[in-house]
């Protein structure tokens, strides 16, 4: 097979696993247990090894068994032949150390990208629903992992807003704000340049996985931003702005709030303050879509993402989906059982194997967890 | 453990120092006892001879032993040309470069409104004075390439300019968020050469 293969998993004092170690199938490896079995820690491991970061929030510290001193994870793979182990070890301090081959890596950035993988888990179902926050964060996450210079973006930015939010609580004046304004658009602006560029490629295939697997519906994807007049614009509408346009409209909407920043003591315009909006049949998602649609935009913005992993990183990701069957339809267990069978490698926990049919299962390999 | 307490006395001590965990505190505690006396007296005697023969320059607020510093004492220097760093060890970083023949002025650290630092707790009003019917012409800006750099830069910028001085930027030949003191000196002598204006 082509690209990527990840072949063995081994964790010892990771949260309840104190040693725990698979080969993993070339192509769908399932983990079936009870619930507190620890199959979503052993895809939190992978996850946390291959890109730093994980589909639930965490603190370091937490990773590390209780009681121990430190955490280890270690993953084989082999791209195109070549093998290659990475080794996280994270202490109960919460300091940790990635290492490649046995060679230590000071950054992440020569960690991320080598497993490319994509998580579905049940709270992304609920991806369309709630705060724009919802609907942001899963094209942040993905931007992250697919590009160093993304995620240090993320960082600065959200580090500039703490600072002007600390200055307008303070009620500083216009000429000490000023320089922040300047930087937060400038920032912003290509913080923005990135996340379109990203949904310019997650739209198409998202459109595309939409209708296939309703039948037939139209996904529409727009983009707010918060300092455009309030309107939504077209994905494309913003692709074929300059930099320097959206820089001066962030500028331009932070020059405008600024009283009602002050009264706030928090910066309203921006890219933390954008959405990503989803309709279907031409409706907000949001407000309209039924249960079933919700967890089809989901579904579909999975397919999309595996898609786009691929593009850009040449790779078809490795597939980690925590118990997401079970919250699923008959014929959307089916849509994302045949996309499995595809030809992604894939590590999937259930705890239950009635899920499946004879010719997933058949052609899986069945890891049994046992309580921790 | 318990310790002796001189050697808990010494340990406390250690760990107040930037950079010095509990363990590099013991490391470093366990090679002055097994030294000989002589090295614990040059190490003593060093700490409190850098404390009374060094002070701050009052003119670029670099550390001097002298009235002036070195680069404030030294007649070849461009007079025209001043050079805004965050810390002392930035003027040290600069220097070994070789690129630049100008004056400095030692800031003392960034704006920070969340760590309390604004403008006034910055050496600025310093910078102001000096600049103002004073024969310096370009300032360059080369606090870190931080959030918190890069803002302070846009502040002076706004500041200088209607003094009608040239304010530019040090290139960012520099990595994200990298630090000066850690660029090497063919990246830092090169960022300098292609400043751009602010
Ligand atoms: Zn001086």
């Amino acid at each position: 097979m082509e690209g990527l293969r990840v072949v063995s998993v081994s964790l010892s004092r990771f949260r309840n696993h104190n040693e725990w170690s698979s080969e993993l199938d070339p192509g769908l490896t399932v983990l079936v247990g009870k619930n507190a079995a620890g199959k979503t820690n052993i895809l939190e491991a992978v996850m946390v090894a291959s890109t730093g970061t994980s589909f639930r929030s965490f603190v370091w510290e937490d990773l590390v068994m209780r009681g121990e001193q430190e955490a280890r994870v270690s993953i084989v793979s082999s791209r195109s032949g070549a093998p290659s182990e990475i080794d996280l070890r994270i202490t109960d301090q919460g300091y940790r150390e990635y290492s490649v081959n046995g060679s230590k890596k000071r950054t992440m950035a020569e960690i991320v990208g080598r497993i490319p993988l994509v998580s579905f888990v049940p709270e992304d179902l609920s991806m369309s629903k709630g705060a724009s926050e919802k609907r942001r964060t899963p094209l942040d996450a993905l931007g992250d992992r697919l590009s160093s210079a993304y995620s240090a973006l993320r960082v600065e930015y959200a580090r500039l807003v703490r600072q002007r939010n600390t200055l307008l609580r303070q009620g500083a004046a216009d000429r000490d704000l000023e320089p922040w304004d300047d930087m937060l658009a400038s920032v912003g602006a290509s913080l923005t340049m990135h996340r379109i560029r990203l949904l310019v490629r997650m739209k198409p295939p998202a459109v595309i996985a939409y209708e296939r697997v309703s039948g037939g519906e139209a996904l529409g994807v727009e983009y707010l931003a918060s300092w455009a007049d309030g309107s939504a614009l077209g994905v494309e509408e913003i692709a074929a702005m300059s930099r320097d346009e959206i820089e001066k409209g962030i500028g331009r909407s932070l020059k405008g709030a600024r009283e009602r920043e002050r009264d706030r003591g928090m910066t309203l315009s921006g890219p933390h303050r954008d959405d990503v909006v989803l309709s279907i049949q031409g409706h907000p998602a949001r407000a309209y879509a039924s249960q079933g649609q919700h967890r089809t935009v989901a579904l579909a913005w999975k397919m999309a993402e595996v898609d786009v992993v691929h593009e850009v990183t040449g790779v078809r990701p490795l597939l980690l989906l925590d118990d997401v069957m079970s919250e699923l339809d008959s014929r959307r267990r089916a849509e994302l059982s045949s996309y499995v069978l595809e030809g992604s490698q894939s590590i999937l926990t259930t705890t239950n194997l009635s899920y499946f049919t004879g010719e997933m299962l058949g052609a899986a390999t069945v890891v049994e967890l046992g309580h921790g | 453990m318990l310790y002796a307490p001189p050697i808990a006395r010494l340990l406390e001590e250690l760990e107040r120092l930037p950079g010095i965990g509990p363990k590099s505190a013991q490391r470093i505690a366990y090679y002055i006892l097994r030294s000989d006396e002589e090295v614990a007296g040059r190490l003593a005697a060093s700490l409190l001879e850098v404390k009374s023969a060094i002070h701050f320059c009052p003119r670029c607020f670099d550390f001097a032993e002298a009235e002036l510093c070195e680069v404030c004492a030294d007649p070849e220097r461009d007079t025209t040309l001043l050079c805004v760093v965050e810390e002392p060890r930035d003027v040290v970083a600069i220097e070994r470069t070789g690129e630049f023949r100008g004056l400095y002025h030692v800031l003392g650290g960034v704006i920070s409104p969340m760590d309390g630092i604004g403008p006034e707790q910055l050496r600025v009003r310093e910078l102001l004075d000096r600049v103002s019917g004073g024969s310096v012409t370009e300032v360059v800006v080369a606090t870190n390439t931080t959030v918190e750099g890069e803002t302070t830069a846009l502040y002076l910028a706004r500041m200088l300019k209607p003094l009608g001085l040239k304010v530019t930027r040090i290139a960012s030949g520099l990595p994200v968020g990298g630090d000066l003191e850690y660029a090497d000196e063919v990246t830092l002598g090169r960022a300098l050469e292609a400043r751009r204006e602010l």
